[in-house]
């Protein structure tokens, strides 16, 4: 009885966090006073990637076309339970663990809260999932 | 009593350009300018715009006493100014005072660099005491449907180093900062957003009257460059990444500019002035954070009750700590003006309710000169 509820539990787990992976696989928009980008969002080996597919900040803007060179906010998201972090440089020289640079949570299905480390200093914003 | 609440976090302002956004890489559309990849950090030729050709009218542009929302490295200003008044016939400047940490200036001058008429933007501080200026040359310029956009890049790093860039449209500004820690982390990444109207111009425009301003005539000479020996050289490189010069210490700002090599200083800018202001405590205020004022109408009313409407006048809203009672300001564009000084009270960080205060005062500052004004009587209660 216990080895089924374990291996339940065990499956659960895994569908959950394959289920967030998921889910997370696609186009963001985020779009405040200060900034409009869309990342796009994709597996890239083990891995996750973003790509910006779009930014403007009000004096660099920029538009991803096919073939041209991509450029990316992060190349090696990776899950930590709920989150998903990229960015971490491990333990420094005095042995404390760094915060990652960028992490990413859902707060809805259809939104992510996103942390992104400036000197040190966490910036939060929130990413919304595009409808394709 | 919500319009008082002013967003005052300026010690990451104060960072100014030195330091970056580390993930946002830069992905402008600034003609064929070279930008920073996310892997080559290959030197950049600067080409300087001649301004006989095109981009002399920012100067023009930048005029105006613009209010806005700025985003400092993760500080949301949700209200900031910046008061751009020209000082001479080719040379604008805007200042931001912070009080006790320092503050943080731009201005924009022509002159002449690598045989070329263009502008130059001077930027800098003093932060805790570490003087810094920094030296941008405009190097892009677009006039289009978008507006006016306007791109200086660091004298010696470039794009790899740091760079500013404005634009224009309407009566609207986007002001933008992209920084490296002085070439330290590659690629730059934005730093500042300040989006701004132009709240008004008459102030820059009698300013402009007065110093016969814009021509197109050298401000400074950089007809030779800039004083190399005398760069910032990053701890651990052999060579200079970035057009700054720095120096640390407790002297005053006259000293710490003469110590760093900048080749222009404070005493070197026609037309401003200073002004001391000195704050007597009473028992009310004693061990109080102070905001101080400095507006173009009164901040308060007869009784000195602080009254909302006046404070998108504010100029500089510096902020001292509970053991400072004296405060100068630099670089100050002459005029007339009204101080006032907030004690807070209520200890929440903000303009408030429970917050002291006293009748504004006015003063009027002439070019050049450096007079003292002292706030007493500072025991009116919001």
């Amino acid at each position: 009885m216990l080895k089924h509820a374990l291996l339940i539990l065990t499956i659960v787990a895994l569908w959950s966090c394959s289920s967030k992976r998921n889910q997370l696989i696609g186009q963001w928009e985020v779009n405040n006073k200060f900034y409009h980008a869309i990342y796009e969002i994709s597996e890239e080996g083990e891995n996750l990637a973003g790509q910006v597919l779009y930014y403007n900040d009000g004096t660099t803007s920029y538009n991803y076309k096919d073939g041209a060179e991509k450029h990316y906010v992060f190349k090696n998201l990776i899950q930590k339970e709920e989150r998903f972090v990229d960015g971490v440089s491990g333990a420094t020289s005095s042995n404390v663990e760094q915060e990652p640079q960028w992490v990413l949570e859902f707060s809805t299905e259809q939104s992510l809260k996103v942390q992104k480390m400036i000197m040190d200093k966490p910036l939060t914003e929130y990413w919304y999932k595009r409808n394709k | 009593m919500k319009q008082f609440i002013l967003f005052f976090g300026f010690a990451a302002l104060l960072l100014g350009f030195t330091s970056c956004e580390k993930e946002i890489r830069n992905i402008a559309n600034t003609e064929d300018k070279p930008i920073p990849t996310d892997t080559a950090a290959a030197p950049i030729e600067i080409v300087p715009t001649d301004i006989n050709e095109k981009g002399f009218e920012l100067l023009e542009n930048i005029k105006g006493h613009w209010i806005g929302t700025n985003l400092v490295i993760n500080f949301d200003y949700e209200w900031f100014t910046f008061d751009y008044r020209p000082i001479s016939e080719s040379h604008i400047h805007g200042i931001h005072e912070g009080g006790t940490m320092g503050n943080l200036f731009t201005s924009f001058f022509v002159t002449d660099f690598k045989d070329t008429r263009t502008i130059i933007a001077r930027n800098g501080g003093v932060l805790n005491g570490i003087y810094r200026t920094s030296y941008f040359v405009l190097d892009s310029v677009r006039n289009d449907s978008d507006g006016d956009f306007y791109r200086l890049v660091d004298a010696v790093g470039s794009t790899n180093t740091m760079w500013m860039e404005l634009r224009f449209k309407g009566d609207s500004l986007y002001f933008n900062s992209y920084t490296s820690q002085l070439g330290t982390l590659f690629p730059p990444t934005r730093h500042m957003t300040f989006k701004a109207k132009r709240y008004n111009s008459y102030l820059a425009d009698a300013a402009a009257a007065a110093v016969n301003f814009p021509q197109n005539t050298p401000a400074w000479d950089f007809s030779g460059g800039f004083p190399e020996e005398y760069y910032y050289i990053n701890s651990g490189d052999t060579e200079a990444k970035s057009c700054s010069f720095l120096w640390q210490g407790t002297e005053d700002v006259v000293t710490l500019a003469a110590l760093s090599g900048d080749p222009y200083t404070i005493s070197d800018h026609p037309y401003i002035a200073s002004l001391q202001v000195d704050v007597v405590r009473n028992s009310l205020i004693e061990n109080k954070k102070l905001f101080l004022f400095l507006s173009l109408e009164s901040l308060t009313d007869a009784s000195g009750y602080l009254q909302e409407d006046p404070f998108n006048s504010l100029v500089q809203f510096p902020e001292l700590i509970e053991t400072q009672d004296s405060f100068t300001f630099t670089y100050l564009h002459p005029g007339d003006y009204y101080v006032t000084v907030v004690a807070d009270a209520n200890g929440d960080g903000y303009v408030s309710l429970g917050d002291i205060t006293h009748v504004s005062q006015s003063i009027t500052i002439s070019p050049e000169t450096n007079p003292t004004i002292t706030l007493d009587n500072i025991t009116v209660i919001n």
